[in-house]
């Protein structure tokens, strides 16, 4: 657009510049025009010169007194008949030794005044009256030319521009289109490094570089996060192992809901540490998975003996409903992952949800899909204070990563969330 | 049972030595990998509770230098590191179970048991009822000669059926001993998995063996063989 707006600039003022030069050269034409026809008539007033096409033409005798018109061709233009008298009246000097020449509307008026017969008093003017349309078509002619000529070099300098910005940025593009399929991850993808030794090559080697960075650092949070969470579950299961010995051994109905309480918050924390290294995996794109066919039922089974303990303590009821005449309930999935999911769920219900309802969990299918879903009256107050938290972006990431679909919603007081595995695709 | 636990963490240890001897087991522990496998080369175990992360060599190597010494005790990791790698790794050096620390106490139990079922050479392993046979250690079921494969927990409804052959047994005492979780009274568990069963067991076959006492629970019945 820039480059467009210049070349126009320019070639407007061009065009101002050309269309002066021809129309001054039209006018010493013009000049020159009417010279030769006064040249043609000598000096004698009534002598009519010989004209041709297009030179309509008056001639006035000058007097001391007045002039007068001694002859005018048929077609001189009417409407200009009185004119050389009436730039006498305006104070012109009609006995110039060159032609005077008028631009009036879409006429040229040139004037040549000579002596008469030598020894008489008085002198012959001859106006010659040139019609101008067709040197302005002419202008306009070439005014089109060049608009036309401006457009073309903007549309042939633009294709040049792209054909040539292609050709030389194609290093570039192709290094960007390299660098943005490379993931994060603890063995992260190379650019292509040229042997060539110019700029090109430098930038490859310094984005490698800077891979090679992003990758120490993943490589350090990761390990960082595992041993961080090793480290953790190391002193929980002491505590939770002491915990439950010493549950097994109170009689008094006191202590033991104390240990029982303490037992639940340790248990809290054991999640909540697998949550972090889980979203600390997920962030960095470092998370493996091992699918293997499973069964979806006992899977839910298994996690719900686990945190059975956790149901009681926050006495929640659970209301399981499986699809009578159900057929599909093996899928292919990474089992602990899909353990975390279902532990996640079941957390949330029991953080968010009311006890005055249970916690529904259904087991569903259609044609193509089985779905998981969680729904509990909700106690609004509480998921307020707390958000949704990490557990249902972690259920989130999980089942996208495994190719299963998400969702969460809440409707009249309840909140449902819906896990979705094809089945066509994973049996 | 007698079980060898093998755990670096000297308090976690002495809590499950004392957990698990109050249940009944006897329990001796070690530290490190080495001394484990002296004591386990010179004493019979049923079980050996091993840690993976363990001083000199690790879980891993204890439980290979085991099978090399042809000690082929039965053997459930323990560990804090609970990546799917290492839970692969360790079933398929051929360990029984792995339980991902911390557990739950009740958990650890569980899944000794479920070795204690497996491997238990006292107790009959195998089930036959009219043209139905039930391999309790290959978790295997045998109708006529067409090979039925159940889920853990049909499978373990079939068991219990089967051990109380002849008798009706009520879907709460079914739920209480099947899957230790307080449902709610309108959940369909034991309805949905007892019409699984038996479209599995009895739909193609002659005679039908499970029973449904309307209102009460269900009974399978005919003459039990145990091998």
């Amino acid at each position: 657009m820039v480059f467009l707006l210049v070349l126009s600039i320019f070639n407007y003022f061009l065009f101002r510049i050309i269309r002066e030069n021809i129309l001054s050269t039209y006018e010493q034409s013009v000049s020159v025009e009417v010279e030769s026809i006064a040249l043609s008539m000598g000096n004698n007033p009534n002598e009519v010169p010989l004209t041709k096409n297009g030179q309509p033409i008056q001639i006035w005798f000058n007097s001391i007194s007045r002039s007068q018109k001694t002859y005018q061709r048929i077609d001189f233009p009417k409407a200009y008949e009185e004119l050389f008298l009436l730039i006498q009246d305006e104070g012109y000097s009609t006995n110039s030794p060159t032609p005077i020449i008028l631009n009036i509307d879409e006429f040229t008026f040139a004037i040549s005044t000579r002596e008469t017969i030598q020894g008489t008093s008085g002198s012959v003017s001859l106006v010659l009256a040139k019609n101008n349309a067709l040197v302005y078509a002419q202008i306009r002619t070439i005014g089109g030319w060049m608009v036309f000529a401006n457009l073309g070099a903007a549309v042939i300098s633009l294709i040049l521009a792209l054909f040539v910005s292609r050709f030389t940025l194609k290093p570039i593009q192709a290094l960007i289109n390299k660098a943005k399929s490379i993931k994060a991850s603890e063995e992260m993808e190379r650019l292509p490094v040229s042997t060539a030794n110019d700029e090109l090559t430098e930038l490859s080697t310094t984005i490698n570089q800077m891979i090679e960075r992003i990758e120490s650092a993943i490589k350090t949070q990761n390990q960082f996060f595992s041993s961080a969470a090793h480290e953790l579950r190391t002193p929980l299961a002491n505590m939770l192992a002491e915990l439950e010995l010493r549950i097994s051994q109170k009689q008094r109905s006191t202590d033991r809901s104390l240990l029982e309480s303490q037992r639940e918050e340790v248990v809290r924390l054991k999640y909540v540490v697998q949550d972090f290294l889980l979203m600390s995996q997920l962030k960095s794109d470092t998370l493996s998975l091992h699918i293997a066919p499973l069964r979806i039922d006992d899977l839910l089974y298994d996690v719900l003996e686990k945190m059975n303990h956790s149901i009681k303590a926050a006495a929640f009821h659970l209301n399981l409903f499986i699809e009578p005449h159900m057929e599909h309930l093996q899928v292919s999935a990474d089992k602990i992952k899909m353990e975390s999911i279902i532990v996640n769920l079941l957390q949330n219900s029991l953080k968010y949800g009311n006890t005055s309802e249970p916690i529904k969990i259904e087991l569903n299918t259609t044609k193509s899909v089985l779905s998981v879903s969680f729904e509990n009256k909700i106690d609004i107050q509480k998921q307020i204070q707390s958000g949704n938290g990490l557990g249902l972006w972690i259920c989130g990431q999980l089942s996208e990563k495994q190719g299963f679909s998400f969702i969460y919603k809440t409707e009249n007081g309840y909140f449902k969330t819906v896990l979705s595995i094809p089945i066509n695709a994973h049996n | 049972m007698k079980i060898l636990l093998v755990e670096d963490e000297v308090k976690l240890a002495s809590f499950i030595q004392k957990g698990l001897e109050e249940v009944g087991h006897q329990v001796a522990h070690e530290v490190n990998g080495s001394q484990a496998l002296e004591t386990a080369a010179v004493e019979q175990f049923d079980l050996i509770l091993l840690d993976i992360m363990l001083p000199g060599q690790s879980g891993f190597d204890v439980l290979k230098n085991l099978r090399e010494f042809s000690i082929e005790t039965p053997i459930i990791f323990m560990s804090a590191l609970s990546e799917s790698d290492h839970i692969i790794k360790g079933l398929d050096l051929g360990a029984v179970d792995y339980v991902k620390k911390p557990f739950d106490f009740e958990e650890l139990k569980a899944r000794i048991r479920n070795v204690q079922r497996k491997f238990g050479s006292k107790r009959a392993s195998i089930f036959k009822l009219a043209n139905l046979e039930v391999d309790l250690i290959k978790h295997q079921v045998i109708r006529g000669d067409k090979l039925i494969e159940l889920s853990k927990r049909e499978f373990s409804i079939l068991e219990l059926l089967l051990q109380n052959a002849n008798r009706v047994l009520s879907k709460m005492e079914i739920t209480e001993k099947i899957w230790n979780i307080n449902f709610d009274m309108g959940s369909n568990v034991i309805e949905v998995h007892m019409h699984q069963l038996r479209k599995k067991i009895d739909h193609d076959f002659e005679p039908k063996l499970i029973e449904t006492h309307v209102g009460y629970g269900y009974k399978i019945h005919g003459e039990l063989i145990k091998q």
